[in-house]
Order: C-alpha cells, then sequence, then structure tokens
C-alpha cells in the first residue's frame, strides 16, 4: 500500500450528521455498498465514482488495518469517466464517408453513423481515473479532501452522503468562526462585520497630477 | 465566477493581518498550548479587488511582499487573497498556499518526519504525515480565531485599523 502523501493541496469540510465508527463492521459495510465498480468495458459514455480501499483501486476489499489509524480514518474515492475522443470519431466518420464514395450524409445518416462508430469504439476506450485521498477526523468532525476542484468537491459530498447520511460543509471563515466559541458580542460583531477599506484610494488619484488643461477645465466646471 | 462564501472577506483580512504582524515584528503568536507559533510571507501574493471580477493581480518570486507594487495595490485598497505562507510551531514548519477568500490549504508542503520516532513501521510514517495536516489545519485555526478576536473587538476601528493604515502609509514612504 503507498504511503500516506507528505505534501498537496486540500480542502477541508465539516461533517454534519451521525456517521458510525471507522472501526465498526458497519462503516466498512457502508464503504462496500457504495464501492466504485469498473465502467471498463462499458459501451456508453458514463462515469463511476465510489469508494476504494487505500491498497486497492479496484473496490473489492476495504480491509480495516488499511483504512483505521488511531486518531484517523483513510479514505479513497476513484472516479473514473468514459468518453469517447472527438478525434477518433471524426476519423472514422471521415473513413466511412470516403467508403461510400463521398456522398454527403443527410442528418439522420450521419447520426446514425455516429451512433454505430461509438457502439464500435466505447468498449475499446479505457476510462480516465482518479484516485483521490481522503482524511476523516472523527473526533473533530472534520474531514480533509486532497482535490480542489469543484467537481471532486461536489462527487465526495454526494458519495459521503450517499454512503452515510451526513452532510459535509465546507470550512468556511464563517463556518471556523463559528468553532471557535464566540462570546455573544463577538457573535453580534461577527454578524455586522463588513469589508474594511485599508487603502487611500485618494492616494491612487494624487499620484497622477492634473494636467494643466485638465486643472483649467476642473476650474470652468466648478465656476 | 462561482460564488464566495459569506464573510469570505475575513480570510483576505486574516492574511493582510498576519502581513502586517510579520512586518511589524509581531509574527510571533501565542498558542493556547503555551507555545509559540511564527509566521511569515513567502513568494507569492495574488491581490483581487472587492469586486470578483476586477483585476486580479499576482506577484511571485524574489520578496513579492517587499515590492513597491505589493504596496501599490494595499494602497489602492486591493486585497490579499491568496498568500504562500511559512507557519512554524517548534521545530515543525509547514509551507502554504493559503486561499483567504475560500480557506482552501494549496501547494502544503508538510515538515520531515522524524525517523528516529517512526523507525522502519509504514504505519507510524502514515500517522506522522496525518498528523502534520492535522496539524497545520489547527494551527491556521487558531491563527484565525486570534485575527477574529482583534477583529471583531470594540477597539479595533479605532486602534488596529490606524495601525494597519499605518503601516501601509510607511511601506510608501520607502
Amino acid at each position: 500500500m503507498a504511503v500516506f502523501r507528505r505534501n498537496g493541496s486540500f480542502l477541508r469540510f465539516f461533517v454534519e450528521g451521525e456517521v458510525p465508527a471507522a472501526d465498526s463492521d458497519e462503516f466498512l459495510k457502508a464503504l462496500a455498498e457504495n464501492r466504485f465498480r469498473t465502467i471498463e468495458n462499458a459501451a456508453s459514455e458514463e462515469e463511476s465514482l465510489g469508494w476504494i480501499s487505500p491498497g486497492d483501486a479496484s473496490g473489492s476489499s476495504f480491509l480495516r488495518e488499511e483504512i483505521v489509524y488511531p486518531g484517523f480514518t483513510r479514505l479513497r474515492m476513484r472516479l473514473d469517466k468514459k468518453k469517447l475522443p472527438s478525434a477518433w470519431v471524426k476519423i472514422y466518420m471521415d473513413a466511412e464517408i470516403r467508403a461510400k464514395g463521398g456522398r454527403k450524409l443527410s442528418a439522420k445518416e450521419r447520426k446514425e453513423l455516429r451512433e454505430d462508430i461509438a457502439d464500435q469504439l466505447l468498449p475499446r476506450v479505457l476510462p480516465s481515473v482518479r484516485l483521490v485521498d481522503i482524511l476523516y477526523q472523527a473526533n473533530k468532525g472534520r474531514l480533509f479532501l486532497f482535490a480542489t476542484s469543484q467537481n471532486l468537491r461536489e462527487s465526495v459530498q454526494n458519495l459521503f452522503f450517499r454512503t452515510f447520511g451526513a452532510r459535509l460543509i465546507p470550512a468556511t471563515t464563517l463556518e471556523i468562526a463559528e468553532t471557535l466559541r464566540l462570546s455573544r458580542e463577538q457573535a453580534k460583531a461577527l454578524e455586522r462585520c463588513a469589508p474594511l477599506e485599508l487603502g487611500d484610494k485618494r492616494l491612487q488619484r494624487r499620484a497622477v497630477p492634473a494636467s494643466p488643461a485638465e486643472q483649467e477645465q476642473s476650474r470652468e466646471a466648478s465656476a | 465566477m462561482k460564488n464566495l462564501p459569506e464573510k469570505a472577506f475575513l480570510g483576505e483580512e486574516f492574511l493582510t493581518w498576519l502581513w502586517y504582524r510579520t512586518e511589524t515584528g509581531q509574527g510571533e503568536f501565542l498558542r493556547k498550548n503555551g507555545s509559540y507559533a511564527g509566521a511569515s510571507m513567502e513568494d507569492f501574493l495574488l491581490f483581487g479587488g472587492d469586486d470578483r471580477d476586477e483585476l486580479e493581480q499576482t506577484l511571485r518570486r524574489g520578496l513579492p511582499s517587499k515590492s513597491p507594487e505589493a504596496t501599490t495595490a494595499l494602497a489602492e485598497g486591493k486585497r490579499l487573497a491568496r498568500a504562500r505562507l511559512t507557519l512554524a510551531t517548534g521545530e515543525r514548519e509547514w509551507v502554504l498556499v493559503l486561499d483567504g477568500r475560500t480557506f482552501d490549504f494549496l501547494s502544503v508542503k508538510c515538515p520531515e518526519e522524524d525517523p528516529e520516532d517512526i523507525g522502519d513501521d509504514p504505519m507510524a510514517k502514515d500517522l506522522a504525515r496525518m498528523q502534520g495536516f492535522a496539524e497545520l489545519s489547527d494551527l491556521v485555526d487558531e491563527l484565525f480565531g486570534l485575527f477574529l478576536e482583534t477583529r471583531l473587538s470594540p477597539s479595533f476601528e479605532d486602534k488596529e485599523v490606524p495601525r494597519i493604515r499605518a503601516w501601509i502609509r510607511d511601506r510608501q514612504k520607502l
């Protein structure tokens, strides 16, 4: 099994709702029920999202000793996407049209031809694979997602909810502030506070002195 | 352009406050456990405006936090949307780019594990690395908590804001 990363980018979430203890059978069962299922031989454009074990990317086994660490739960999500490469479709389309004498095809004929080519090619196309590390700290009710794209952010939120019925709330400034046990006065001040204006935009205007003509125009305007 | 979270500006102000603190000899912070944490600005700054559609300005390499461009951006009221920081506590040191608007942790480098602590045990190595991320997360939240204590105090506008503005003005004189 690969050693856990030391570097990388991550997003944080707070977990809202009950999640079974990571070392329980219930937890492993929930992972297995929402495991990754391969689309390697699928004959259509589709995607598959599910849990895998850190030591087995197939999604067929979940070993407690690979997942449960003191204070942490090490999870891994796999997202495969199968998409027909448009360049290959064009190459096959052109070849078919040439074979039919180069005659211009009607829209219906083109659609049918494209579908035939897709049926022919898709089982041979390998899906793209994303393996995403996730670290869950149950005692702090938080989760680290080692990916930053909006798509993966939403994918993990959906998968986690589907698996455990718990919601992942992005750890924004306001959510973090709520964990800091603010006093009533501080909470009120937080609610009221508006962005600070630290710069002095007038300084910028002063930095470029008005030309004599502009000064003259300004005097005329004010008069 | 995606919507920003509510009060996202607080994260940008937090970054600016850290910058101000580190440049005015206040880059050391007393932690709840009695230890100290240090912060310093590194070679990447990204400025944005009040409006998300406003032009962004990136300064990188060299010493961008000392540059006249950075001073101009501050003086024009641009917000520090992202910055590369070094954070340290005890012997441990992290480098990261913190996104002030979303609080995303980008390009994080955690401290090396001490081989004496982990030996040849791969699980101990994993655990040390996981702890590295969790410690960083705690540290950033604690520093943000210190910022919020200042930011939400009744004297903030009268005392801290004039000092920050004076720091910006002083930079312009250099």
